[in-house]
Protein backbone atom coordinates (compact mmCIF):
# COMPACT_ATOMS: atom_id res chain seq x y z
CA UNK A 1 0.00 0.00 0.00
CA UNK A 2 1.38 3.30 -0.91
CA UNK A 3 2.77 5.67 1.96
CA UNK A 4 0.72 9.27 1.76
CA UNK A 5 2.56 12.81 1.58
CA UNK A 6 0.54 15.16 1.05
CA UNK A 7 1.28 18.72 1.31
CA UNK A 8 -0.44 21.51 2.83
CA UNK A 9 -2.99 23.54 0.93
CA UNK A 10 -4.83 26.96 1.36
CA UNK A 11 -7.24 25.54 3.09
CA UNK A 12 -6.29 22.12 3.66
CA UNK A 13 -3.49 20.15 6.15
CA UNK A 14 -0.41 18.72 5.49
CA UNK A 15 -0.95 14.60 5.94
CA UNK A 16 1.72 11.73 6.00
CA UNK A 17 0.97 8.44 6.45
CA UNK A 18 3.55 5.62 6.43
CA UNK A 19 1.81 2.40 6.92
CA UNK A 20 4.89 0.61 7.49
CA UNK A 21 5.68 2.51 10.39
CA UNK A 22 2.25 2.57 11.40
CA UNK A 23 2.11 6.00 11.83
CA UNK A 24 -0.32 9.28 10.10
CA UNK A 25 0.16 13.04 11.03
CA UNK A 26 -2.38 15.47 10.29
CA UNK A 27 -1.04 19.09 10.79
CA UNK A 28 -2.13 22.43 9.69
CA UNK A 29 -5.92 24.08 8.88
CA UNK A 30 -8.68 21.85 7.39
CA UNK A 31 -11.35 23.48 5.60
CA UNK A 32 -11.30 22.06 2.21
CA UNK A 33 -13.53 23.23 -0.11
CA UNK A 34 -14.89 19.29 -1.36
CA UNK A 35 -13.82 17.32 2.37
CA UNK A 36 -15.29 14.29 0.81
CA UNK A 37 -12.66 14.96 -1.97
CA UNK A 38 -9.98 15.89 -0.18
CA UNK A 39 -10.21 12.74 2.85
CA UNK A 40 -12.13 10.03 0.79
CA UNK A 41 -8.43 8.33 -0.29
CA UNK A 42 -7.36 8.95 3.26
CA UNK A 43 -10.17 7.25 4.85
CA UNK A 44 -9.72 4.42 2.39
CA UNK A 45 -6.75 4.01 2.33
CA UNK A 46 -6.69 3.72 6.32
CA UNK A 47 -9.79 1.61 6.48
CA UNK A 48 -7.34 -0.88 4.15
CA UNK A 49 -4.07 -0.57 6.29
CA UNK A 50 -6.59 -1.60 9.90
CA UNK A 51 -8.35 -4.37 7.94
CA UNK A 52 -5.44 -6.13 6.32
CA UNK A 53 -2.97 -5.75 8.98
CA UNK A 54 -3.94 -7.37 12.67
CA UNK A 55 -2.34 -6.32 15.68
CA UNK A 56 0.12 -3.62 14.55
CA UNK A 57 0.88 -0.27 16.47
CA UNK A 58 -0.94 2.54 14.73
CA UNK A 59 0.28 6.23 15.80
CA UNK A 60 -1.66 9.34 14.61
CA UNK A 61 -0.87 12.98 15.63
CA UNK A 62 -3.17 15.72 14.84
CA UNK A 63 -1.79 19.07 15.20
CA UNK A 64 -4.62 21.13 14.02
CA UNK A 65 -4.93 24.97 13.80
CA UNK A 66 -8.55 24.99 13.21
CA UNK A 67 -11.07 23.23 11.30
CA UNK A 68 -14.32 23.55 10.12
CA UNK A 69 -17.53 21.00 11.16
CA UNK A 70 -17.24 19.14 7.87
CA UNK A 71 -13.81 18.24 8.80
CA UNK A 72 -14.81 17.28 12.78
CA UNK A 73 -17.29 14.71 11.15
CA UNK A 74 -14.24 13.23 8.99
CA UNK A 75 -12.46 12.81 12.37
CA UNK A 76 -15.34 11.62 14.41
CA UNK A 77 -15.72 8.91 11.38
CA UNK A 78 -11.53 8.00 11.96
CA UNK A 79 -12.20 8.13 15.63
CA UNK A 80 -15.21 5.29 14.81
CA UNK A 81 -12.99 3.69 12.48
CA UNK A 82 -10.06 3.21 15.05
CA UNK A 83 -12.80 2.24 18.21
CA UNK A 84 -13.98 -0.40 15.79
CA UNK A 85 -10.28 -1.76 14.87
CA UNK A 86 -8.46 -1.56 18.19
CA UNK A 87 -8.37 -3.33 21.44
CA UNK A 88 -6.92 -6.85 22.88
CA UNK A 89 -7.56 -8.48 19.51
CA UNK A 90 -6.82 -5.89 17.41
CA UNK A 91 -4.62 -3.25 16.87
CA UNK A 92 -2.82 -0.70 19.23
CA UNK A 93 -3.95 2.41 18.23
CA UNK A 94 -3.07 5.48 20.25
CA UNK A 95 -4.07 9.21 19.08
CA UNK A 96 -1.92 12.30 20.16
CA UNK A 97 -3.93 15.62 20.03
CA UNK A 98 -1.08 18.30 19.92
CA UNK A 99 -2.02 22.06 21.10
CA UNK A 100 0.01 25.04 21.13
CA UNK A 101 -0.57 25.55 25.18
CA UNK A 102 -2.00 28.52 25.11
CA UNK A 103 -4.24 27.81 22.53
CA UNK A 104 -7.42 26.71 25.28
CA UNK A 105 -9.66 26.39 22.28
CA UNK A 106 -7.78 23.76 20.27
CA UNK A 107 -7.48 21.63 23.88
CA UNK A 108 -10.83 22.00 24.45
CA UNK A 109 -12.08 20.72 21.24
CA UNK A 110 -9.49 17.26 21.81
CA UNK A 111 -11.40 17.00 24.81
CA UNK A 112 -14.97 16.81 23.00
CA UNK A 113 -13.37 13.96 20.71
CA UNK A 114 -11.73 12.29 23.33
CA UNK A 115 -15.00 11.81 25.34
CA UNK A 116 -16.89 9.14 23.39
CA UNK A 117 -13.58 7.42 23.15
CA UNK A 118 -13.15 3.83 24.71
CA UNK A 119 -10.58 1.65 23.02
CA UNK A 120 -7.71 3.65 21.99
CA UNK A 121 -5.39 5.63 24.03
CA UNK A 122 -6.19 9.74 23.15
CA UNK A 123 -3.76 12.29 25.01
CA UNK A 124 -3.68 15.43 24.51
CA UNK A 125 -0.33 16.99 24.59
CA UNK A 126 1.27 20.72 24.44
CA UNK A 127 3.53 21.21 22.02
CA UNK B 1 -15.91 1.91 1.66
CA UNK B 2 -13.13 1.47 0.35
CA UNK B 3 -14.56 0.79 -3.45
CA UNK B 4 -16.92 3.46 -3.63
CA UNK B 5 -17.30 7.22 -3.16
CA UNK B 6 -16.90 8.50 0.30
CA UNK B 7 -19.76 10.13 2.00
CA UNK B 8 -19.64 12.52 5.14
CA UNK B 9 -22.82 11.29 5.89
CA UNK B 10 -21.95 7.51 5.11
CA UNK B 11 -23.50 5.90 9.02
CA UNK B 12 -26.29 8.12 8.36
CA UNK B 13 -27.75 6.81 5.10
CA UNK B 14 -26.67 3.62 5.95
CA UNK B 15 -28.45 3.08 8.83
CA UNK B 16 -31.60 4.58 6.62
CA UNK B 17 -31.22 2.22 3.56
CA UNK B 18 -31.08 -0.44 6.56
CA UNK B 19 -34.02 0.49 7.93
CA UNK B 20 -35.76 1.17 4.09
CA UNK B 21 -35.11 -2.56 3.36
CA UNK B 22 -36.43 -3.94 6.82
CA UNK B 23 -39.96 -2.42 6.20
CA UNK B 24 -39.69 -3.45 2.71
CA UNK B 25 -38.85 -6.83 3.42
CA UNK B 26 -40.20 -8.08 6.50
CA UNK B 27 -43.98 -8.95 7.49
CA UNK B 28 -45.75 -6.01 8.95
CA UNK B 29 -47.11 -7.96 11.75
CA UNK B 30 -44.00 -9.26 13.01
CA UNK B 31 -43.74 -7.40 16.32
CA UNK B 32 -40.89 -9.01 17.94
CA UNK B 33 -38.71 -8.46 14.87
CA UNK B 34 -40.08 -4.73 14.53
CA UNK B 35 -39.79 -3.94 18.01
CA UNK B 36 -35.46 -5.26 18.13
CA UNK B 37 -35.00 -3.50 15.16
CA UNK B 38 -36.67 -0.16 16.44
CA UNK B 39 -34.51 -1.03 19.41
CA UNK B 40 -31.48 -1.09 17.17
CA UNK B 41 -32.40 2.30 15.29
CA UNK B 42 -33.16 4.06 18.58
CA UNK B 43 -29.51 3.33 19.91
CA UNK B 44 -28.38 4.37 16.26
CA UNK B 45 -30.43 8.13 16.47
CA UNK B 46 -29.01 8.11 20.42
CA UNK B 47 -25.34 7.63 19.30
CA UNK B 48 -25.71 9.90 16.28
CA UNK B 49 -27.71 13.02 18.14
CA UNK B 50 -24.65 13.05 20.51
CA UNK B 51 -22.81 13.40 17.84
CA UNK B 52 -24.62 15.98 16.43
CA UNK B 53 -25.07 18.07 19.53
CA UNK B 54 -20.58 17.43 19.77
CA UNK B 55 -20.47 18.78 16.19
CA UNK B 56 -22.45 21.89 17.17
CA UNK B 57 -20.92 22.65 20.30
CA UNK B 58 -17.45 22.38 18.73
CA UNK B 59 -18.98 24.33 15.65
CA UNK B 60 -19.68 26.87 17.98
CA UNK B 61 -16.34 27.31 19.81
CA UNK B 62 -14.33 27.75 16.50
CA UNK B 63 -16.93 30.22 15.45
CA UNK B 64 -16.51 32.34 18.43
CA UNK B 65 -12.61 31.68 18.26
CA UNK B 66 -12.98 33.21 14.43
CA UNK B 67 -15.08 36.11 16.15
CA UNK B 68 -12.33 36.80 18.43
CA UNK B 69 -9.51 36.39 15.72
CA UNK B 70 -11.79 39.02 13.09
CA UNK B 71 -12.01 41.19 15.84
CA UNK B 72 -7.97 41.42 16.84
CA UNK B 73 -7.18 41.40 12.98
CA UNK B 74 -9.66 44.19 12.25
CA UNK B 75 -7.95 46.17 15.74
CA UNK B 76 -4.72 45.56 14.41
CA UNK B 77 -5.33 46.62 10.98
CA UNK B 78 -6.83 49.77 12.22
CA UNK B 79 -3.79 50.92 13.77
CA UNK B 80 -1.34 49.29 11.04
CA UNK B 81 -3.62 52.36 9.32
CA UNK B 82 -2.65 54.54 11.07
CA UNK B 83 0.60 53.81 11.27
CA UNK B 84 1.12 53.58 7.66
CA UNK B 85 -0.02 57.44 7.43
CA UNK B 86 1.50 59.27 10.64
CA UNK B 87 4.84 60.11 11.28
CA UNK B 88 5.94 58.40 14.17
CA UNK B 89 7.98 61.97 15.69
CA UNK B 90 5.19 64.61 15.36
CA UNK B 91 2.09 62.11 14.60
CA UNK B 92 1.42 64.40 11.96
CA UNK B 93 0.07 62.72 8.56
CA UNK B 94 3.08 61.64 6.62
CA UNK B 95 4.18 62.26 3.18
CA UNK B 96 1.99 59.36 1.78
CA UNK B 97 -1.48 60.78 3.64
CA UNK B 98 -0.45 64.64 2.50
CA UNK B 99 -0.23 63.28 -0.70
CA UNK B 100 -3.93 61.25 -0.63
CA UNK B 101 -5.34 64.41 0.93
CA UNK B 102 -3.54 66.47 -1.67
CA UNK B 103 -5.41 64.20 -4.63
CA UNK B 104 -8.38 64.47 -3.08
CA UNK B 105 -8.07 68.00 -3.05
CA UNK B 106 -7.09 68.32 -5.94
CA UNK B 107 -9.74 66.32 -7.16
CA UNK B 108 -12.37 68.22 -5.61
CA UNK B 109 -11.29 71.81 -6.63
CA UNK B 110 -11.66 70.35 -10.36
CA UNK B 111 -15.15 69.59 -10.21
CA UNK B 112 -15.95 72.12 -7.93
CA UNK B 113 -14.51 75.91 -8.55
CA UNK B 114 -15.02 77.14 -5.85
CA UNK B 115 -13.23 74.65 -3.86
CA UNK B 116 -9.81 76.02 -4.67
CA UNK B 117 -6.94 75.81 -2.19
CA UNK B 118 -3.45 76.40 -1.55
CA UNK B 119 -0.30 74.55 -0.28
CA UNK B 120 2.41 76.04 1.92
CA UNK B 121 5.86 74.47 1.85
CA UNK B 122 7.72 74.89 4.89
CA UNK B 123 11.10 74.26 5.69
CA UNK B 124 13.31 75.20 9.04
CA UNK B 125 16.41 76.92 8.10
CA UNK B 126 20.07 75.80 8.88
CA UNK B 127 18.28 72.70 10.70
CA UNK B 128 21.16 70.85 10.02
CA UNK B 129 23.03 73.10 12.06
CA UNK B 130 20.80 72.66 15.12
CA UNK B 131 21.04 68.60 14.75
CA UNK B 132 25.44 69.61 14.85
CA UNK B 133 25.67 71.78 17.39
CA UNK B 134 22.97 70.78 19.95
CA UNK B 135 22.18 67.25 19.13
CA UNK B 136 19.37 65.48 17.78
CA UNK B 137 17.21 65.22 20.37
CA UNK B 138 17.22 68.59 20.73
CA UNK B 139 16.44 68.82 16.51
CA UNK B 140 13.58 66.03 17.13
CA UNK B 141 12.43 68.86 19.81
CA UNK B 142 12.52 71.69 17.12
CA UNK B 143 10.56 69.29 14.55
CA UNK B 144 7.93 68.72 17.15
CA UNK B 145 7.06 72.09 18.67
CA UNK B 146 7.24 73.10 15.50
CA UNK B 147 4.93 70.73 14.08
CA UNK B 148 2.62 71.58 17.31
CA UNK B 149 2.41 75.03 16.54
CA UNK B 150 1.82 74.57 12.88
CA UNK B 151 -1.17 72.40 13.48
CA UNK B 152 -2.45 74.34 16.68
CA UNK B 153 -2.36 77.29 14.41
CA UNK B 154 -3.94 75.99 11.23
CA UNK B 155 -6.87 74.30 13.45
CA UNK B 156 -9.86 73.37 11.09
CA UNK B 157 -8.51 76.00 8.47
CA UNK B 158 -5.85 73.21 6.66
CA UNK B 159 -4.00 70.38 7.26
CA UNK B 160 -0.34 70.23 8.13
CA UNK B 161 1.60 66.84 7.32
CA UNK B 162 5.24 66.13 7.51
CA UNK B 163 6.99 66.01 4.30
CA UNK B 164 10.00 64.96 5.20
CA UNK B 165 12.98 65.60 7.55
CA UNK B 166 12.52 69.05 8.18
CA UNK B 167 9.98 69.99 5.70
CA UNK B 168 6.17 70.09 6.29
CA UNK B 169 3.55 70.81 3.41
CA UNK B 170 0.75 72.15 4.34
CA UNK B 171 -2.72 72.93 2.65
CA UNK B 172 -5.06 75.49 3.14
CA UNK B 173 -8.37 75.41 2.37
CA UNK B 174 -11.03 78.54 1.44
CA UNK B 175 -8.36 81.24 1.74
CA UNK B 176 -6.97 83.12 -0.95
CA UNK B 177 -3.16 83.41 -2.06
CA UNK B 178 -2.77 87.09 -0.32
CA UNK B 179 -4.92 85.56 3.05
CA UNK B 180 -2.79 82.26 2.69
CA UNK B 181 0.50 84.30 2.74
CA UNK B 182 -0.74 86.85 5.72
CA UNK B 183 -1.33 83.26 7.75
CA UNK B 184 2.45 82.06 6.57
CA UNK B 185 3.53 84.83 7.87
CA UNK B 186 2.43 85.04 10.98
CA UNK B 187 3.54 81.68 11.78
CA UNK B 188 7.05 82.70 10.40
CA UNK B 189 7.12 85.27 13.22
CA UNK B 190 5.46 82.97 15.73
CA UNK B 191 8.38 80.59 15.09
CA UNK B 192 11.19 83.31 14.77
CA UNK B 193 10.30 84.66 18.47
CA UNK B 194 9.90 81.19 19.99
CA UNK B 195 12.37 79.52 22.57
CA UNK B 196 13.38 76.12 21.78
CA UNK B 197 14.39 74.57 25.19
CA UNK B 198 16.07 71.51 26.22
CA UNK B 199 18.15 70.66 29.28
CA UNK B 200 18.50 74.51 29.70
CA UNK B 201 19.87 75.38 26.17
CA UNK B 202 17.51 77.64 24.28
CA UNK B 203 17.61 77.19 20.24
CA UNK B 204 15.93 79.54 17.88
CA UNK B 205 15.17 78.98 14.51
CA UNK B 206 13.39 80.65 11.35
CA UNK B 207 11.36 78.73 8.40
CA UNK B 208 11.27 79.89 4.92
CA UNK B 209 8.23 78.73 3.41
CA UNK B 210 7.00 78.69 -0.62
CA UNK B 211 3.25 79.04 -1.50
CA UNK B 212 1.31 77.47 -4.39
CA UNK B 213 -2.40 77.84 -6.03
CA UNK B 214 -4.50 75.22 -6.93
CA UNK B 215 -5.52 78.26 -9.61
CA UNK B 216 -1.85 77.59 -11.08
CA UNK B 217 -2.14 74.39 -12.59
CA UNK B 218 -4.58 71.14 -12.62
CA UNK B 219 -1.66 68.76 -12.33
CA UNK B 220 -0.31 67.81 -8.19
CA UNK B 221 3.39 67.27 -9.30
CA UNK B 222 3.10 70.55 -11.23
CA UNK B 223 1.77 72.34 -7.95
CA UNK B 224 4.07 70.96 -6.06
CA UNK B 225 7.01 72.04 -8.01
CA UNK B 226 6.02 75.33 -7.86
CA UNK B 227 5.82 76.06 -4.17
CA UNK B 228 9.47 73.89 -4.05
CA UNK B 229 10.80 76.34 -6.37
CA UNK B 230 9.27 79.62 -3.84
CA UNK B 231 10.72 77.41 -1.60
CA UNK B 232 13.65 77.46 -3.07
CA UNK B 233 13.60 81.06 -3.95
CA UNK B 234 12.72 82.04 -0.34
CA UNK B 235 15.97 80.34 0.78
CA UNK B 236 18.21 81.64 -2.05
CA UNK B 237 17.13 85.24 -1.02
CA UNK B 238 18.02 85.05 2.31
CA UNK B 239 15.65 82.68 4.16
CA UNK B 240 13.36 83.76 6.98
CA UNK B 241 10.26 84.57 4.46
CA UNK B 242 7.48 83.28 2.42
CA UNK B 243 7.16 83.64 -1.48
CA UNK B 244 3.87 83.67 -3.32
CA UNK B 245 4.61 84.35 -6.72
Amino acid sequence: MDNIDIKPGDRSPSILCDWVKGAMEIKGESYPENVTEFYGPILSSMEKFLKSNNKQNFTCTFELLYFNSSSAKVLMRMFDMFEEFSGSNSHNIKVYWKVDKEDDNMRELGEEFAEDIENIKFEIINK
Amino acid sequence: MSDKEFSLYEEEEKIILNANNFISDNDKNNLDLYKKEFLLLLENYKKLFKQSKRLIRMSDKMEAELAITKAELEKYSDKLKIQATTDALTGLPNRRKIMMLLEDALNNSISNHESNFNIMMLDIDFFKKVNDSYGHPMGDLVIKEVSNHMQKKFGKSGVVGRFGGEEFLSIFYNQNKTEAKEFADQIRIEIENKNFSLNNVDVNVTVSMGIASSLESNNLKKILDIADQRLYKAKESGRNQVVIN
